[in-house]
């Protein structure tokens, strides 16, 4: 028993330190906040831990994660105070910028903060995780018309945000 | 912005990952955490968290079973040493020593409770250590842990939980080792680390104690300025001798808008009562089983001389009232009924405390209705907006600002919010004065339609009142044309004041307000119902009412019927999810109820109400049904009010059914065209059969895969193939117009000879 502990807790720890990164960056698209990020992703996290153990391999645990991560941000976000909050701008002192467009990002935080979150949760995982729709409406448990309806309202809402009315946005 | 845009941009404004260092660690203590409170309190739990409570005072509610580190000192530590709190508000993070040791020539150390926020009721869940660090005897508790058995590389798994404390060693370099301990019972009491356990640390605490009463004797005690309340209990051992004084501490539980909010009251505990206490915490009392409740609302704190701390919950434990403690295990007494009643009484008493204000409650001033007056006055122009030039500076000094819509209901809707804003107020008169003055525009108009405008009405104590309009679109201009610019950033700016003020002041009561009428008909004269232009979570919903027409309607001209919905029916609306097998779809609802609920502060969300009155949920998506009794309840407030749409769609334009959409552009011999308005099609004039053949061609050949965001369910053409099946060509609604096919998510942008062609035939390619 010990043993097999061992052995979950290290593989655990691997998978944060190799993923988390990359699951918190969802949870910024999300949440518009690094903090507010970080703090969803170790939620997903906390809440799954006690399951590493059992899952296949490192994606199945993943994917269960990320599943939290957008529930969890759809359903529990609603009863926070920060829902009134606007994304603050990204301090390039605060978190190293790849690519230094910071009025695009302020902007399309900006509009992304007008979505309710269901919509806000549909865009980034149909067009951030380039997820097909039957997967998304398994991972937030709507119906697949349901990701269709929000994929096109939260376009549309984006393409009319007056945050992006003057930001060009290149394909 | 269509998808492809928008992945772009997703990847464009990325920033770079942060490290994750730290974050499995943190993810594995809190879910142990989270199970040892499940697992050992999991009724008690349950019922204490059935209601959100706003613990971090004006944070609004949170779901406690997952306790969320913050960043900042939070006023629920009150009694914790600040080392500790500071140590806390970093969840203790550190790094462990090298293999498992402490390196010598510490100078001081603290020890501590757990990190997590603290419950309101304290109690044998959140323990405390001493108010002071031990500076004599560093060595001799170094050495001890250093004695105890260090396992690399292994993990435990204690028979039972048990409570963490922690350990602050600090060193005249400024560094700090942080030590997690645990005191799960059976023999496994350990130290935790990233890379191994300390093992055998039965009794350490019980060492560090020694240590610390020896430093006692020579010292004088720390004194405390802070009541603890609520309480504590002291890791150490307590002799219940040493707890001289006290105080009693109630948890007075409030409900305000976005949750329940709490304040812990106390006061000293009278001499009889610290008597009775203290002897019955000195006989021991009976053995209370470890699993069950932590504590309750009334407590009991005693104190040592040096602050350490017992608390004792006033509750039912077993099989009667009692006071329970934890310290050094779980015991309770069960006083005689004269004592009991004693007790009660001291708590009533702590509860009706005199000096308290009466709950601030906040409403407009009178209109019947959910409009304060002083934004009826401003809708109906007996209140004009002031000129504010950009140099003219608002004066500070406000009582209170109203925010107001605009009656114009195409962007977003007409009401503001109920209640003004009483807090600080001076907030949104420095906001306005701060924003950057309106450009000088020669030649250039800014049209004032297109979006949201609101209004601001600033009262101050001499009577006077400023309005000042802003618009969140097109200019932006706040105080009128050559004021300033900002209008949209101003609104985000100060709506969060008003939830912030929300957490601590109630509403008025809201009464049954007219809803149904008075608000501004469609174009075609359909009723339009209560739109703010601020979010409103249908989960808030505390009271709605139906509005609808007669049944024997047969336009929009009678009066709409309002009928105040049940609670239970306005519960179940707020907490529904989506029924499987309801229409995903909104159908036509031109004539059909809609149902206007209502949050406590009486901000209104619509919700439609379909065919057969399937309720239709907003912006999230989905249908839902109820059923059982609620069901009966629901027919019974459609009764008398009408539930099929005026419009019906003709036969050829209407019945959608993606089933049947299975022609074949190749093969196209004819067609006709629907047209209508606000999603109503009718039949327009057949196709010229060469002409529906050409354009099936030509829009198979040059249409292109893209993500369709929407089309105009009123506007299409529907083509037949030689088999009669059909494809529907919808216009995409907007301009460059489109023709897209839903089932092949394809799209053609409409040649300029086709588009006259078709409006040749009736079509209007002008947006709604």
């Amino acid at each position: 028993m010990t043993e097999r502990r061992i052995e979950a807790a290290a593989g655990f720890d691997e998978f944060v330190s190799d993923r988390g990164g990359a699951l918190w960056w969802a949870a910024w698209l999300l949440t518009g906040d690094a903090h507010h990020a970080e703090d969803l992703v170790q939620t997903a996290l906390t809440k799954m831990y006690g399951r590493y153990a059992s899952c296949e391999n490192d994606r199945h645990f993943e994917a269960q994660v990320r599943t939290t991560i957008y529930r969890t941000f759809v359903s529990w976000w609603r009863r926070k105070a920060w829902r009134s909050e606007v994304p603050t701008e990204v301090h390039p002192d605060a978190i190293g910028v790849v690519d230094d467009d910071p009025a695009l990002r302020e902007d399309l935080l900006r509009a992304l903060a007008t979505l309710p979150r269901m919509q806000r949760a549909v865009l980034v995982l149909r067009y951030f995780e380039d997820r097909p729709a039957q997967e998304v409406a398994q991972m937030l448990g709507i119906p697949v018309g349901t990701v269709t309806s929000h994929a096109s309202r939260g376009l549309k809402a984006m393409r009319l945000s007056t945050h992006l009315s003057d930001t060009e946005v290149d394909s | 912005m269509n998808g492809h845009e928008l992945s772009d941009a997703f990847q464009r404004i990325l920033p770079e990952q942060p490290s994750a260092g730290g974050w499995a660690g943190r993810a594995r203590r809190r879910s142990q955490h989270r199970r040892r409170m499940v697992g050992a309190a999991a009724v008690a739990v349950v019922v204490a968290f059935a209601i959100p409570m706003g613990l971090h005072l004006g944070a609004g509610p949170q779901v406690m079973t997952t306790p969320a580190p913050t960043a900042t000192p939070q006023p629920e530590r009150e009694g914790m040493p600040t080392p500790c709190q500071e140590a806390a508000d970093k969840n203790f993070e550190g790094t462990d020593p090298v293999d498992g040791k402490l390196p010598e020539g510490a100078t001081k150390l603290w020890l501590c409770g757990e990190a997590y926020p603290r419950l309101p009721y304290g109690g044998q869940l959140a323990f405390i250590g001493p108010q002071e660090a031990l500076t004599v005897g560093v060595d001799e508790a170094v050495s001890a842990f250093n004695d105890l058995t260090w396992q690399e590389g292994a993990a435990i798994d204690c028979a039972s939980s048990g409570e963490v404390y922690h350990l602050l060693v600090e060193y005249p370099d400024q560094k700090t080792q942080t030590l997690e301990g645990n005191f799960a019972p059976d023999g496994c009491q350990h130290f935790r680390m990233s890379s191994g356990i300390v093992e055998g640390a039965d009794g350490y605490v019980a060492t560090l104690q020694d240590l610390w009463e020896a430093q006692r004797e020579s010292t004088d005690p720390v004194q405390l300025d802070v009541t603890m309340c609520p309480g504590y209990t002291s890791l150490f051992s307590m002799d219940p001798a040493d707890l001289g004084h006290g105080h009693g501490c109630v948890l007075q539980r409030k409900t305000t808008a976005g949750g329940a909010g709490a304040t812990m009251r106390s006061d000293d505990l009278p001499a009889d009562l610290l008597t009775l206490v203290r002897d019955k915490v000195s006989s021991g009392g009976e053995p209370l089983s470890r699993f069950g409740a932590f504590s309750s609302d009334e407590q009991i704190v005693l104190l040592s001389p040096h602050n350490d701390p017992v608390t004792l919950s006033w509750g039912t434990w077993g099989r009667a009232a009692g006071l329970m403690w934890n310290n050094p295990e779980r015991r309770v007494w069960y006083p005689d009924a004269a004592q009991a009643q004693r007790l009660d009484d001291y708590f009533a008493q702590l509860r009706r405390n005199p000096d308290a204000e009466p709950e601030p409650t906040l409403g407009p001033e009178d209109t019947g209705g959910l409009t304060p007056k002083v934004c009826a006055d401003i809708r109906d122009g007996t209140l004009a907006p002031d000129q504010l030039p950009a140099g003219d500076r608002l004066p500070v000094g406000a009582e209170r600002v109203w925010l107001c819509g605009d009656l114009n209901a195409r962007f977003g809707g007409q009401l503001g919010l109920r209640e003004p804003l009483v807090v600080d107020p001076d907030r949104v008169v420095d906001a306005i004065n701060q924003l950057e003055p309106m450009p000088a525009r020669e030649g250039d108009g800014c049209t004032e339609v297109g979006g949201v405008t609101y209004h601001l009405a600033i009262d101050y104590p001499d009577g006077r009142r400023r309005v000042i309009s802003a618009e969140t679109v097109n200019c932006r201009w706040v105080g009128g044309w050559g004021g300033r610019v900002g209008g949209d950033a101003l609104l985000e700016a100060i709506a969060p004041m008003w939830t912030e003020q929300r957490a601590t002041h109630l509403s008025s009561d809201l009464g049954e307000p007219r809803l149904c009428d008075g608000y501004p008909r469609s174009d075609t004269g359909e009723p339009r119902y209560p739109h703010t232009f601020l979010p409103v979570d249908r989960a808030e919903a505390t009271s709605g009412a139906l509005c609808g027409l007669p049944s024997d309607s047969t336009d929009f001209d009678g009066d709409v019927v309002q009928r105040w919905l049940p609670p239970a029916l306005v519960t179940a609306i707020a907490e529904a999810t989506p029924t499987p097998g309801a229409p995903e779809d909104m159908r036509l609802t031109a004539g059909l109820p809609s149902i206007v609920l209502l949050n406590a502060f009486g901000d209104p969300l619509v919700l439609a109400v379909g065919e057969g009155g399937v309720v239709y949920l907003g912006e999230e998506g989905g249908a839902w049904m109820p059923s059982g009794p609620l069901a009966d309840e629901w027919q019974e407030a459609l009764s008398g009010l009408r539930t099929t749409p005026f419009y019906v769609a003709p036969p050829e334009c209407g019945g959608y059914d993606p089933a049947t959409l299975t022609g074949d552009l190749s093969r196209v011999v004819g067609g006709l065209t629907c047209l209508g308005q606000f999603a109503v099609p009718a039949k327009g004039p057949d196709l010229e059969p060469a002409f529906a053949t050409e354009l099936a061609r030509r829009f198979a050949a040059e249409s292109t895969k893209a993500t369709l965001n929407g089309w105009n369910t009123a506007n299409f053409l529907v083509l037949t193939d030689a088999d009669g099946k059909s494809t529907r060509l919808y216009w995409n609604g907007r301009n460059p117009a489109h023709l897209v096919d839903e089932m092949s998510e394809r799209s053609w942008p409409i040649p300029g000879d086709v588009q006259r062609e078709l409006e040749r035939y009736g079509f209007d390619f002008t947006p709604e």
